[in-house]
């Protein structure tokens, strides 16, 4: 009977390995699964849409910290805003090294506000690159209303 | 020795039994012979289900480490060879069969034998064929190919079944299209062949044609922003593949009448009378001449071909489709009855034909058996037969990959593979023959090739000239 309890103890020795080792090759082996899901008629990949929470969110971030009292805030809002602007057009799908390079693939015909970014985008490069730049808030509070306009434009915000 | 073993097993299982019916399992635990039965048991099962999820995993690896490529094959304005050239490139391509030498090749490497596809493609009624071969066997494909069609181009390309096929079923739908798939196999046991194009073949030419017409017509007739693709995947068999028909040989040589021959004894009371007692001696000399004439020619025809259709070398095969509609002119009857159709022009019932595999199939009504869920197991369906489609899968030799592969709605264990001898396959897949060459649904190679004349001077310093050494 010693023979036997030592044979069942070395067979749940070995279960435990061999369990081991399906546990690995399960794993290794579930990569090559194709990716199920229940809901296949919903695309995955999020599209740009109107509304969208995310910009939406960001926007109003850009709105909020934008003081009119300080020059400074607005300086950044405006930057911030490009940025955003910038964010759109890639998620648009337009190539490009620099953002006018993706600015100067979409044409007046389409997009009306197109020429206050221009303008919007030249001043915040102006911010950005030039030293001493003086500018008024009032300026400042156009430009953002001319992002503003392009992205609802674009339907990104309402 | 072994009555021991027996009769300790038989004890054994009867314990096992009372302790079933009486519901007292401390039996099992307190009886340490039964406690190793059940542990052996188990262990059994769990390196049956070990070996086939690690082969699963070591097959994935091999069939990854060759890298396959997409060859598009670009048709001159007439092909003069009749589809024996085809057949002579599947030859060809049977000889390049691998398999696992060694253990170490088999459970390490996983290997198996590596396979190819034939793809017949339509975009919106533009007729595409292309072949699909391991990388490293490029050369060889080409040679096979290019052997026997020596008008034809052979083109790297991108995969269209990911770049031009919506790439999953999200994207299906996303884009707008509804798609149906599908698989087909043979109906009768394989070693039956299908009609050959031997029997198209004719010196006549006013009677000449290329059934191979049809597949292209059908797939030039489809709508511009619809899309079909057929890929018919191949690997080729050992030669032992005929031993396994031996026994339908033998049951087709046996006539179906009753052996013994007929009894025609009438009983009377007290015995049969003697002299009508007809007994046919087995050793009877006419006895197997007799069962040949019992035949009915029609018998005696199809196991003539069936013969010599077990003599050539066969290929394991499957073939899959895909329909690509937008949902609002998405319309399956199209693919499921006219591209079997086309496969079907070779059906000979008494014979062979192919039949839909409609377990597979993306078509699932709610009246069909299981009843539930007809939605999402018709999506599991799309699902795996888009993935299959895109990877070029044969269904997983192990079941453990079969599992894995598996969705909660669809199990992938449905597809089909098939026998099918080097001259069925010319037949169902060969490059249309010169009636077909005013077709205008594809695009061709509009030059002739032909090599340089011998001797032509080399122009270069030596250094050059020596890679042409």
């Amino acid at each position: 009977m010693e023979a036997l309890r030592i044979a069942t103890m070395a067979l749940v020795t070995l279960d435990i390995l061999m369990i081991c080792g399906i546990v690995f090759s399960v794993t290794k082996g579930w990569e090559f699964r194709p990716k199920f899901s229940l809901d296949m008629t919903r695309p995955k990949k999020k599209t740009l849409t109107l509304r969208d929470e995310v910009f939406k969110k960001r926007w109003e971030g850009i709105v909020s910290r934008a003081n009119p009292e300080s020059l400074e805030s607005m300086k950044l809002a405006i930057i911030d805003a490009d940025k955003m602007v910038d964010d759109a057009l890639k998620q648009l799908g337009l190539q490009g090294q620099h953002m006018a390079d993706r600015i100067e693939q979409l044409s007046d015909d389409d997009y009306v506000t197109l020429t206050g970014l221009w303008r919007a985008h030249r001043l915040r490069n102006n911010i950005v690159h030039t030293p001493g730049f003086e500018v008024t808030v009032e300026h400042l509070e156009r430009t953002i209303e001319d992002f503003k306009a392009f992205l609802e434009e674009l339907q990104v915000i309402e | 020795m072994v009555a021991d073993f027996v009769n300790g097993l038989t004890e054994v299982l009867k314990q096992f039994g009372d302790a079933l019916v009486h519901g007292d399992l401390s039996l099992v635990w307190t009886n340490e012979a039964l406690l190793f039965a059940i542990i052996l048991a188990a262990t059994i099962l769990i390196y049956l289900t070990l070996f086939s999820s690690w082969m699963f995993w070591r097959n994935k690896l091999f069939e990854e480490s060759f890298k396959s490529i997409l060859l598009e094959i670009r048709i001159p304005r007439e092909i003069l060879k009749s589809p024996r050239a085809m057949e002579q490139v599947f030859f060809s391509l049977h000889a390049l069969r691998n398999t696992a030498g060694d253990s170490g090749e088999y459970f390490l490497d996983g290997e198996v034998v590596r396979w190819y596809s034939l793809e017949v493609v339509s975009f919106g009624g533009e007729v595409h064929f292309y072949v699909r071969c391991p990388f490293k066997q490029r050369n060889l494909v080409e040679a096979a190919f290019l052997g026997y069609y020596q008008d034809i181009e052979l083109l790297e390309v991108d995969d269209y079944s990911t770049t031009v096929f919506p790439r999953t079923l999200q994207d299906v739908y996303a884009q707008g299209y509804d798609m149906y798939g599908a698989e087909l196999h043979l109906a009768r046991p394989d070693a039956y062949p299908l009609r050959s194009y031997v029997d198209f073949d004719t010196a006549d030419e006013a009677q000449l044609f290329d059934p191979v017409t049809n597949m292209i017509e059908v797939l030039s007739k489809i709508k511009p922003e619809e899309m079909v693709g057929i890929q018919i995947l191949f690997y080729p068999l050992g030669p032992t593949w005929r031993k396994e028909w031996k026994p339908l040989v033998e049951e087709l040589r046996q006539s179906k009448q009753k052996k013994g021959g007929a009894k025609t004894a009438v009983m009377f009371p007290g015995g049969p009378m003697p002299h009508l007692d007809i007994k046919k001696s087995e050793e009877d000399e006419f006895g197997k001449l007799s069962r040949a004439f019992m035949r009915t020619p029609g018998e005696t025809e199809v196991l003539k071909r069936l013969e010599a259709n077990l003599d050539k070398p066969a290929f394991c095969a499957l073939i899959r489709f895909l329909y690509f509609s937008p949902k609002s002119s998405y319309y399956d009857s199209f693919p499921r009855r006219a591209v079997i159709g086309t496969f079907n022009q070779y059906s000979d019932l008494g014979s062979n034909y192919f039949k839909l595999n409609y377990k597979g199939a993306t078509r699932v009504k709610w009246r069909n058996f299981p009843h539930f869920f007809p939605g999402l197991r018709g999506d599991a369906r799309k699902h795996i037969l888009l993935y299959n489609y895109q990877e070029r899968n044969f269904p997983p030799e192990h079941w453990m990959g079969k599992v894995l592969t598996s969705s909660l709605f669809q199990w992938n264990i449905k597809t089909k593979t098939f026998q099918i001898t080097t001259e069925s396959l010319a037949t169902i897949f060969h490059l249309p023959t010169m009636p077909v060459l005013t077709a205008p649904h594809i695009r061709r190679v509009e030059s002739k090739k032909g090599g340089p004349p011998a001797g032509l001077p080399i122009f270069g310093d030596e250094e050059k000239i020596k890679q042409f050494m």
